[in-house]
């Protein structure tokens, strides 16, 4: 209730900003606007016709590069050597522009008013400190600021969200209703299998293998997604969170899968003789994620993710599914990335997906 | 008593029980045997319960069969890969930071001075965010912190050399403040850049120190380096002690120093960067083991040092043992020996009264 | 046994706080060093141990140069009380004591019997050896000044050389301190060991029968007996104010103000 009548107030400011800035930018009279609920149900203010989109960070820019990649003004960071042949190559050298949400957020508000957005966008938590953080910068800035739900299921609600305020509502649609179906595919696969009998899944992070989100956290919502069991169970209903465990842990839980992107991990995993001991381990049941351009799991928790979730699904389900990753990967990366892999290149994530990644 | 009777009384005893205020030096002994004894029956205690305890469900009788050779290989990896590698980690990293710290209280004459005045942790720590934030591997990343921290120690060491303060102590104490500010400031800046998603929460857990990964491996090349460190300070327990009484008069009374110094300085760096390199960083310990230590024994350096060895080793493992059995996770020890260690400490004070005034 | 310095200069870098200073010392004798607060007494102390460079002038130790000496060298010969001080830790009266066989101990050494023997002997002599076990830091002025005088005399060196031992002490630990002083002069002779000391009172120069080194304006302006150095002029003169030399009834040298 709080947050709202602030809202209300600080949009108003921010309305009367954006006027007053959009007026002194372009020496025009106010643009047409219109006013859209974001999911913190905040109501903002925004200009009709939107061309250029700061991403408050990773996730974001993952958002609105599937839907308008030329609104970006910028990667939160620069992509890395491997990251850019699957990216659209008028995409790949866009300014690195860092981070504005998180601890202070390390983007300038200057260098964000120098880049000109219409619109700021932030993918992720709509928590009451994120919602602060946005009313200031809005107030600051006098740039809109949407915050979008990033769980893993309100990705077609952020799709057709933002694919409407950004003017693509059919791609926004095309897209949501591709996700819908992806999770549809996912869970009739898995549904055959009583909850007890789902394949018991560990996410191994960090460079020893030995941190790992428990049930609930955003790290990890992709593995229960997929029709596994996240092995890492706090036993209470206290928010997910990133936890250390140690491998008399592993060892007493003994995973049935265990999946990770850290390449060092991997690799000494299956060198360790403790590793060895691990059931998932023995029976090649470790599997190492792509990370390009975007982690296939996490990294960022963004839309990313479907393309982990139809590769993990597979992993726990392989009797299940008709197509070949290969096709599977091919079409996302089409359809989402908008790049046409060469065969090269897929190669290049099929065997990644395999366990060899590229140097 | 005269002096014959004091001549043939010291020939009995070759060395001095610690004072203990003004109190009957006849109560001593007993006492100074008493702390002994319970000390080595809480060490003892703590190695069987830690090598009982754990997340893996084994009997005793498990347990011990798999010690003694079972045939049940799950078992024997729990207790011989997994708990007994971690058992020794953490009396090492524990002992080895008293130790240190007993070193360093003595040296700058303080008794809230810690490993860290020098600034190794610090630098170890920066070295090994610097591995995680490069992906290295992990026993690149342990080398990286253990140079770091050397490499902290050594640059202050020469800064001092160059700064011309007449007072050695605060000169070390005054470079090592800002080595460390420098070496956090470096570290802060590698967060920053470092992968949220990825590497930003490994560096946060090695930083809060954890023996939750370690293994044979890991302990093995430690192992020299921490007893070739102790090797000195076993040396020296004596004549360490002079320098408890500044630098002038240390020297006035025979002892070169500034050469003592740079050697206990070098032990306890060694030692201290070896087990934060596998350990993570690891604070409190170093500062009320040996503190407590000395209210045990005295200040005595030849005493104060297995005390604070045995104190230390005791107090981390059970500290250790707490952090994986508080949770069906890992709890980060430099978070339980904070908790646990700073309203110890702040009783420790109410109740003793201060030794530095 | 010997310790001289010739045309020495002391202080602190380009600070020259005395100069000129020419003294020989052998065993036996006992020398007083008196001038006011901030001549250079302590100074030329730390400068005769080695612990500070001389600026200019040299010093002999037993006939070599004190600067080719290493500090144990040092320390075998030259003893050192400062003034009474607490240590951040409660050492015991013996560990404080003991910690002068250091000198005479290979820098990995344990001390052994014959150091400890040597602990208790001075502990003894100077009618402390009730107090060995006891927590130095807590006891009082006096007794930590008899403490320090007794580690001097188990480092076992042809010269002591103490400062202000009277300084901060109250009117009855000054007495007791000064009586074993004065007993350490009496043996001086007997045990062939040289005597340093600094005093703030030029009344102990008279009851010690020293020579005197009297310090002003950067130079020793008196070397001599006490009784015919220490005369009103030059006493009024070193501390800037009158000062009277009386005998009193019983045939005792006092200074007075005035």
């Amino acid at each position: 209730m709080t947050a709202s009548r602030t809202t209300m107030n600080t949009t108003a400011a921010a309305r009367l900003l954006a006027i007053f800035l959009v007026a002194l930018l372009f020496g025009s009279p106010a643009l047409a606007q219109r006013t859209v609920t974001d999911s913190a149900g905040r109501t903002v203010d925004i200009p009709d016709t939107i061309n250029r989109v700061f991403a408050a960070g990773p996730p974001a820019s993952v958002l609105v590069y599937v839907l308008r990649p030329d609104t970006l003004t910028g990667w939160p960071r620069a992509l890395r050597d491997n990251e850019r042949p699957y990216i659209a190559s008028a995409y790949r050298d866009l300014p690195e522009t860092g981070r504005l949400t998180g601890r202070g957020g390390e983007a300038n508000l200057e260098a964000l008013l120098k880049a000109k957005p219409d619109l700021i966008v932030d993918f992720g938590s709509i928590r009451d400190t994120y919602i602060d953080l946005a009313d200031r910068v809005q107030q600051q800035t006098g740039i809109p600021y949407l915050l979008i739900d990033g769980r893993f299921e309100q990705t077609p609600a952020a799709l057709r969200l933002l694919g409407e305020v950004l003017g693509v509502a059919e791609r926004g649609e095309l897209l949501a209703d591709e996700a819908e179906t992806l999770f549809e595919t996912v869970e009739t696969i898995s549904a055959g299998k009583a909850p007890s009998d789902r394949p018991r899944v560990y996410l191994a992070r960090g460079p020893q293998g030995l941190e790992s989100g428990t049930t609930g956290s955003i790290n990890t919502e992709i593995i229960e997604r997929a029709g596994g069991r996240n092995v890492i169970d706090a036993g209470d209903n206290r928010p997910g969170s990133l936890v250390q465990l140690s491998m008399e842990n592993l060892i007493a839980i003994d995973p049935d899968v265990i999946v990770t992107w850290d390449m060092n991990f991997f690799h000494s995993a299956q060198r360790s003789p403790l590793w060895k001991g691990i059931s998932a381990v023995q029976h090649e049941q470790l599997y190492l994620s792509p990370t390009a351009p975007f982690g296939w799991i996490d990294r960022p928790p963004s839309l990313n993710r479907l393309m982990g979730l139809a590769w993990m699904s597979r992993l726990l389900y392989p009797d299940q599914w008709s197509s070949t990753l290969a096709e599977d990967a091919r079409r996302f990366y089409r359809q989402w990335y908008q790049v046409d892999l060469t065969d090269r290149e897929l190669g290049v994530l099929l065997s990644w997906a395999e366990g060899r990644p590229p140097e | 008593m005269s002096a014959q009777a004091e001549r043939q009384a010291l020939q009995r005893r070759e060395s001095f029980p610690p004072p203990t205020g003004n109190a009957s030096p006849a109560a001593t002994p007993w006492k100074l045997h008493t702390a002994q004894g319970l000390v080595a029956a809480l060490l003892l205690t703590a190695i069987v319960t830690a090598i009982l305890v754990g997340p893996y469900p084994l009997t005793v009788g498990q347990a011990l069969s798999a010690l003694l050779g079972s045939d049940d290989p799950q078992a024997r990896t729990v207790i011989l890969q997994i708990r007994l590698p971690r058992v020794t980690a953490a009396l090492l990293t524990g002992a080895s930071l008293a130790a240190a710290g007993a070193a360093y209280q003595t040296l700058f004459r303080n008794p809230l001075v810690s490993p860290d005045i020098l600034g190794v942790s610090a630098g170890a720590g920066l070295g090994a965010v610097l591995g995680i934030f490069l992906s290295l591997p992990v026993i690149l990343i342990q080398l990286s912190a253990f140079f770091g921290g050397m490499a902290a120690v050594l640059v202050v060491a020469f800064i001092v050399r160059l700064t011309r303060l007449s007072d050695p102590t605060l000169a070390l104490v005054l470079t090592g403040v800002v080595v460390g500010a420098l070496a956090g400031a470096m570290t802060s800046l590698l967060k920053i850049m470092a992968d949220p998603y990825d590497q930003l929460p490994a560096i946060t857990f090695w930083l809060l120190g954890s023996l939750a990964s370690i293994t044979t491996a890991d302990v093995a090349p430690v192992l020299p380096l921490v007893l070739l460190g102790l090797l000195p300070l076993i040396l020296l327990r004596w004549r360490i002690n002079l320098l408890a009484f500044g630098d002038e008069e240390s020297r006035a009374l025979g002892v070169e120093a500034g050469r003592l110094r740079i050697m206990i300085i070098m032990a306890a760096t060694l030692i201290t960067a070896s087990v934060t390199a596998i350990a993570g960083v690891i604070g409190w310990v170093g500062l009320i083991i040996p503190h407590m230590a000395r209210m045990l024994v005295g200040p005595g350096f030849s005493r104060l040092l297995p005390m604070s060895m045995a104190l230390g080793a005791a107090y981390l493992l059970i500290i250790d043992t707490l952090a994986r059995s508080l949770s069906s996770v890992e709890t980060p020890i430099g978070i339980l020996t904070a908790i646990i260690g700073a309203p110890f400490f702040v009783a420790l004070l109410a109740r003793g009264r201060p030794q530095w005034q | 046994m010997s310790l001289a310095c010739h045309g020495l200069s002391i202080g602190h870098g380009s600070r020259t706080l005395c100069s000129d200073i020419d003294m020989a010392l052998s065993g036996g004798d006992i020398v007083c060093l008196l001038g006011a607060n901030g001549c250079g007494k302590t100074t030329l102390f730390k400068t005769l141990l080695g612990l500070m460079p001389p600026l200019a002038g040299e010093i002999q130790l037993c006939g070599q140069a004190l600067s080719t000496l290493g500090r144990a060298q040092i320390a075998r010969s030259l003893a050192y009380v400062p003034q009474q001080h607490a240590p951040p830790f409660p050492y015991s009266v013996a560990e404080v004591v003991l910690m002068a066989r250091a000198a005479h101990l290979p820098v990995f050494a344990q001390p052994g019997k014959a150091d400890y023997l040597a602990v208790n002997d001075a502990l003894l002599q100077l009618g402390i050896g009730d107090l060995k076990h006891h927590d130095y830091s807590r006891l009082s002025g006096g007794q930590r000044q008899l403490v320090l005088i007794a580690r001097a005399l188990a480092q076992k060196t042809p010269f002591i050389i103490l400062d202000e031992p009277t300084a901060s002490l109250d009117f009855g630990n000054e007495a007791i301190v000064l009586n074993q002083v004065q007993a350490l002069g009496r043996q001086a002779a007997d045990q062939n060991r040289g005597i340093i000391l600094s005093t703030h009172d030029p009344d102990q120069a008279f009851a010690l029968d020293a020579r005197v080194l009297l310090m002003h304006a950067g130079r020793v302006i008196a070397d001599g007996a006490a009784h015919s150095v220490l005369t009103s002029a030059a006493l009024s003169q070193a501390y800037g104010t009158s000062i009277a030399v009386e005998r009193t009834a019983s045939g005792r040298m006092v200074c007075l103000p005035g």
